[in-house]
């Protein structure tokens, strides 16, 4: 569904990405961690098509990206709310402008409102709730407008703990009944296994395709799925290399292509399967 | 209660503040030669008489419409400045200097100027007051649009939204607090601009009505003028910050 | 390759334009203004010549007359006049009006006792009082002095007293827990603590000094760069007179800064912009 290919972005004399390639499948959640500053964003964005990259291509349902294109849902770390507007027109928006007529849009965004759980808010300004209630209507935002694509920029981070975890629950539930591509970026290591379906981890200076992971973890994925072994596996390896810079793809698990039988205690990179 | 009691004490506070301040017009008044400064009750019969021979409601008149015309003008043109300068860079850059150049000018000392171009009238004051209110509401306007946070322009554009529907959507509104603060303050400048326009440019309002009363040393005239200005301009900042305070309600917290 | 997406002119975008760009952006940004500048002044230039009568002020002899009325003695005198009385006026104000402010931060009676006069002078157009004033002080210097003072106070003390109601309680905390003796707590902490609402209140008192200054010397004829510019604009000399009002700018950009600076280096604890 999304195709990444050698993507590069440069301002002016700096290289922030460089030569980025990963794919992403139809109903595949990848999500991606790095260290601060390494460009996560960048790359969303250039997903997303608000910016244009130095180099490289970004490919959605085969076209290349080069605007914000249809069917793209975006989701923000600060929400990105429109102020101005309620709960309802907050939603409502992606819809608006696209110019559908009132009737059109309230049962939709009245459908989304309760699968998000904001019932009872539809009027309230986003000054008036909560962090987990704000990023509850910005998801719901991106979903309305039906997207093969959502794409989430740290979706979470400004939350507290609680709300972080509640809200990671519901957003697989979510996934659950709409499954949907997803690029997920974050700097919980836990969340991105939590999340992903596989894991892109971006290192270096420039930014690069350190790794890829398979997660391996099947769905429904409940919150016991923290104690499981194989997330420990995971996230054990992704800390040593995210945290540390340790360990290259060739280590544990190298050449394994992601088909074959993992052994419990070790995950399957998989870089430049291609 | 120790919230009533806060009050209690507050409002007894400007009471005795009220009470002391009309006690000592009196005391002042009586004391003084009645050229220099007449007692409270006198000032109030002195408005009563200008009420009743029609000198004062006539001022007002004069004096609102002028200031009315003169501050919508301010107002519609300094958003409509504003927002422009804001979505044309090419124009702000051209001519922002010169704008700052001008509202550092005192007004007042273009008055003059303008009475030899246009004469005494209507539309010089309007002009007058126009200048005095316009650039707050410009400044602030354009401040507002050019600060809308690239976040929120961020979220229209993923939805595709036209430019015309992120102006509608995003700027717009995220502009208009500020807008209101600029309305704020043209109230009080064209107030300002309106008593001194009408000071050198007509024989009407409430400004001209002051000169006369001052060649006439008519005292307790000008007090009586100077407190229905005063209430004025009360009345018009308490509005100013009311309509302020209203649309501030959703400002993006920085 | 750009970071802006068509249709989205004029406003800001994420993330930031390329740096290396910047020194031939500086020099194009020079060319907007310049080339502005250059249309308005042949603008008027032009326009002014050919439908207005002849005394009507225009760029080109405006400039011509600078040098000579810079030289003018009727010139100096009269912006020395103006100048001194409004920076006189300001020295009374900013020390009147910081004091009075002060207290009425600090001492919630007299605050509220006072509060009422000080807002309400401060929402109405002080111009209004100038012709009680002359008849009070005559069309003398002392009227043009009493204006300006009054001018420049109220701001000033409305400021003042704004941020001594909002001092930070945990500065007076800490003077508790010294025992500080009142004055060292009004001198070290009340004063400093105001700085940046005195430095906002001066900022309008300077612009307002000089438009009180002006309206007096108008009205009653008073040496100054006011009545400089009502009789050259009465007696058909427009040139000359907008030379004095690029002395008014000059003054009002000069004073808000200078004044600025010397309350400033007056305390120098003061860290804010």
């Amino acid at each position: 569904m999304i195709g990444v290919k050698g993507l590069t972005k440069q301002y002016g004399d700096r290289t922030v990405l460089s030569e980025v390639s990963f794919d992403v499948a139809e109903s595949e959640i990848v999500s991606i961690v790095g260290p601060s500053g390494c460009g996560k964003t960048t790359l969303l964005r250039c997903v997303a098509g608000l910016t244009v990259p130095s180099g490289g291509c970004v490919t959605i349902a085969g076209r290349e990206v080069t605007e914000p294109p249809e069917g793209v849902g975006m989701v923000f770390q600060h929400f990105g709310l429109f102020p101005w507007k309620t709960v309802f027109g907050n939603i409502a928006y992606g819809l608006t402008v696209r110019g559908m007529s009132r009737r059109a849009i309230e049962p939709r965004v009245r459908e989304l409102i309760s699968l998000v759980g904001l019932e009872g808010f539809e009027s309230a300004y986003p000054y008036q709730l909560s962090g987990g209630m704000q990023q509850r209507t910005g998801l719901a935002r991106a979903l309305a407008v039906e997207p093969r694509v959502l794409v989430m920029d740290e979706p979470f981070a400004s939350l507290d703990a609680q709300t972080r975890d509640l809200l990671q629950l519901e957003l697989l539930r979510i996934y659950q009944q709409r499954p949907t591509a997803m690029i997920f970026v974050t700097h919980s290591i836990d969340e991105a296994v939590l999340m992903g379906d596989r894991i892109v981890i971006l290192n270096g200076h420039p930014s690069q395709v350190h790794d890829i992971v398979d997660v391996g973890i099947e769905r429904p994925r409940e919150r016991a799925v923290v104690d499981s072994e194989r997330f420990r596996a995971v996230r054990d390896y992704l800390w040593t290399v995210v945290m540390t810079g340790g360990g290259t793809p060739a280590q544990p698990g190298e050449g394994r292509d992601s088909g074959h039988a993992n052994e419990p205690n070790q995950p399957t990179s998989r870089k430049d399967a291609k | 209660m120790p919230l009533s009691d806060w009050r209690w004490r507050a409002a007894a506070g400007y009471a005795v503040g009220l009470i002391g301040g009309a006690i000592a017009w009196q005391i002042v008044g009586w004391h003084s030669a009645s050229y220099v400064f007449v007692p409270l009750t006198t000032t109030l019969d002195r408005l009563g008489q200008l009420i009743s021979d029609g000198s004062l409601p006539r001022a007002l008149a004069a004096s609102f419409s002028v200031y009315g015309v003169g501050v919508v003008l301010a107002i519609v043109s300094g958003a409509v400045g504003g927002l422009a300068f804001a979505r044309r860079a090419i124009l702000r850059q051209a001519l922002e200097p010169y704008l700052i150049a001008l509202y550092a000018v005192p007004m007042v000392a273009l008055i003059p100027f303008l009475l030899a171009l246009i004469g005494y009238g209507f539309w010089p004051k309007v002009i007058v007051v126009w200048l005095f209110a316009v650039f707050p509401v410009h400044f602030s306007t354009q401040r507002g649009a050019e600060s809308t946070p690239p976040e929120l322009i961020d979220v229209a554009r993923s939805f595709r939204s036209s430019e015309r529907a992120t102006w509608w959507h995003v700027v717009i509104p995220y502009t208009l607090p500020f807008l209101m603060t600029g309305v704020r303050q043209a109230l009080a400048r064209g107030l300002v601009g309106m008593i001194a326009a009408e000071f050198f440019l007509s024989a009407a309002g409430l400004g001209s009505l002051l000169i006369t009363q001052s060649e006439q040393f008519d005292t307790a005239g000008m007090l009586a003028t100077t407190l229905v200005i005063t209430l004025i301009g009360v009345g018009l900042m308490a509005i100013g910050r009311y309509i302020e305070a209203r649309f501030a309600r959703w400002r993006v917290q920085p | 390759m750009s970071a802006t997406a068509p249709g989205h002119a004029g406003l800001r975008q994420t993330p930031a334009a390329p740096a290396g760009k910047a020194s031939r952006g500086r020099r194009s940004a020079l060319l907007a203004p310049v080339t502005a500048g250059v249309i308005i002044v042949l603008g008027w230039q032009l326009a002014a010549s050919a439908f207005a009568p002849s005394y009507i002020a225009r760029p080109l002899q405006t400039l011509r007359e600078f040098p000579a009325v810079l030289g003018d003695g009727q010139f100096l005198s009269a912006t020395a006049s103006t100048l001194l009385a409004v920076l006189e006026g300001l020295v009374i104000a900013v020390l009147a009006g910081t004091a009075i402010g002060l207290v009425m931060g600090r001492m919630r009676g007299i605050d509220r006792l006072l509060r009422l006069y000080v807002d309400s002078f401060y929402a109405m157009p002080l111009v209004a009082l100038v012709p009680l004033l002359t008849v009070w002080f005559g069309y003398t210097p002392a009227a043009r002095l009493a204006v300006v003072v009054i001018e420049a106070a109220l701001p000033i003390v409305y400021s003042v007293a704004e941020g001594g109601r909002h001092l930070d309680s945990s500065y007076i905390d800490v003077t508790r827990a010294y025992r500080a003796p009142w004055w060292r707590v009004w001198t070290g902490v009340a004063l400093p603590a105001s700085m940046p609402y005195l430095l906002g209140g001066i900022d309008l008192a300077v612009g307002r000094a000089l438009i009180g200054a002006v309206v007096v010397e108008f009205i009653a004829g008073l040496n100054g760069l006011g009545y400089y510019i009502l009789f050259h604009v009465r007696s058909f000399q427009q040139d000359k007179a907008m030379v004095a009002v690029c002395v008014l700018v000059v003054f009002a950009l000069v004073l808000r800064r200078a004044v600025g600076a010397a309350v400033r280096r007056g305390l120098p604890w003061y860290q804010g912009t």
